[in-house]
């Protein structure tokens, strides 16, 4: 699993990761996402190159979601792939963190 | 289920074993021609399985045994271990319908299962837990009707 972190205009993180989101990649970037989380108030969480998608990835992202929101910010998933945005969705996770199709929707959303 | 074939894979569960042999199913699975969404579907599950045996079954780790079988018409994904009993396939799958500041995380493996599998069931038999998932192949070619 990669992440990177870019820092877009007006205050907005948009975290970029790039492989499984599955126990190992969970594992791999629960410290980063913690930082992030405790850090930043706009958070866009780029999916487009996630492929896989598991429980436990699904677990790291709302307890980073949770972490923002208590601060008052707000974190939006982008561009989920087929596979994965059905295991968000089965989940019901975008109920609780948005899903946006595209980068200026996602601005728009997280504020 | 009509004729194919099938791997077997046995090990003492941890993480590390459960990540290698969700591995092994993504390898094999990948290699039979299946559409995205079926392959897809059998790794969600594999990995679910193996995680939730790993990381709930019981310490020291559970020995577990996952058998892969694969015919024309579908796969099917059969996990026993000897951990804590646990019947996966009659456990009420959890959604979140709560608001952010309400959710406790995890839980939600078990909706996942119930969710990507396209028949699941469990019993106590081999190891002591037996949790067979089944997944149709969808885009496998129709059975040739004999000539009128």
């Amino acid at each position: 699993m990669k992440i990177d972190i870019l820092n877009e205009d007006n205050g907005i993180t948009r975290v970029v990761l790039a492989g499984r989101m599955d126990i190992e990649g969970a594992t791999a970037t629960d410290m980063q996402f913690s930082i992030i989380a405790g850090s930043k108030k706009k958070v866009i969480v780029d999916l487009t190159s996630v492929d896989f998608m598991a429980s436990l990835g699904m677990r790291t992202l709302i307890v980073s979601a949770k972490s923002i929101a208590s601060k008052g910010g707000k974190m939006v998933l982008l561009g989920p792939q087929p596979g994965v945005e059905k295991v968000l969705k089965s989940s019901g996770v975008d109920t609780v963190i948005p899903i946006a199709a595209d980068l200026a929707t996602a601005a728009g959303l997280v504020g | 289920m009509t004729a194919g074939s099938s791997w077997r894979r046995a090990f003492v569960g941890s993480i590390d074993e459960a990540v290698a042999t969700a591995r092994w199913i993504d390898r094999i699975a990948s290699e039979q021609g299946l559409s995205a969404e079926t392959l897809f579907a059998v790794q969600v599950c594999a990995e679910e399985l193996l995680t939730n045996i790993v990381r709930h079954g019981g310490n020291p780790g559970p020995r577990i045994e996952v058998t892969l079988s694969v015919s024309a018409d579908g796969i099917e994904l059969m996990v026993e271990d000897d951990g804590k009993p646990f019947d996966v396939a009659t456990t009420p799958p959890r959604r979140i319908d709560q608001p952010l500041d309400e959710i406790q995380p995890g839980g939600l493996g078990i909706q996942l299962i119930h969710s990507f599998a396209d028949r699941l069931s469990y019993q106590r038999a081999g190891l002591g837990n037996r949790v067979l998932a089944a997944f149709d192949r969808p885009d496998a070619a129709p059975v040739a009707l004999e000539p009128s």
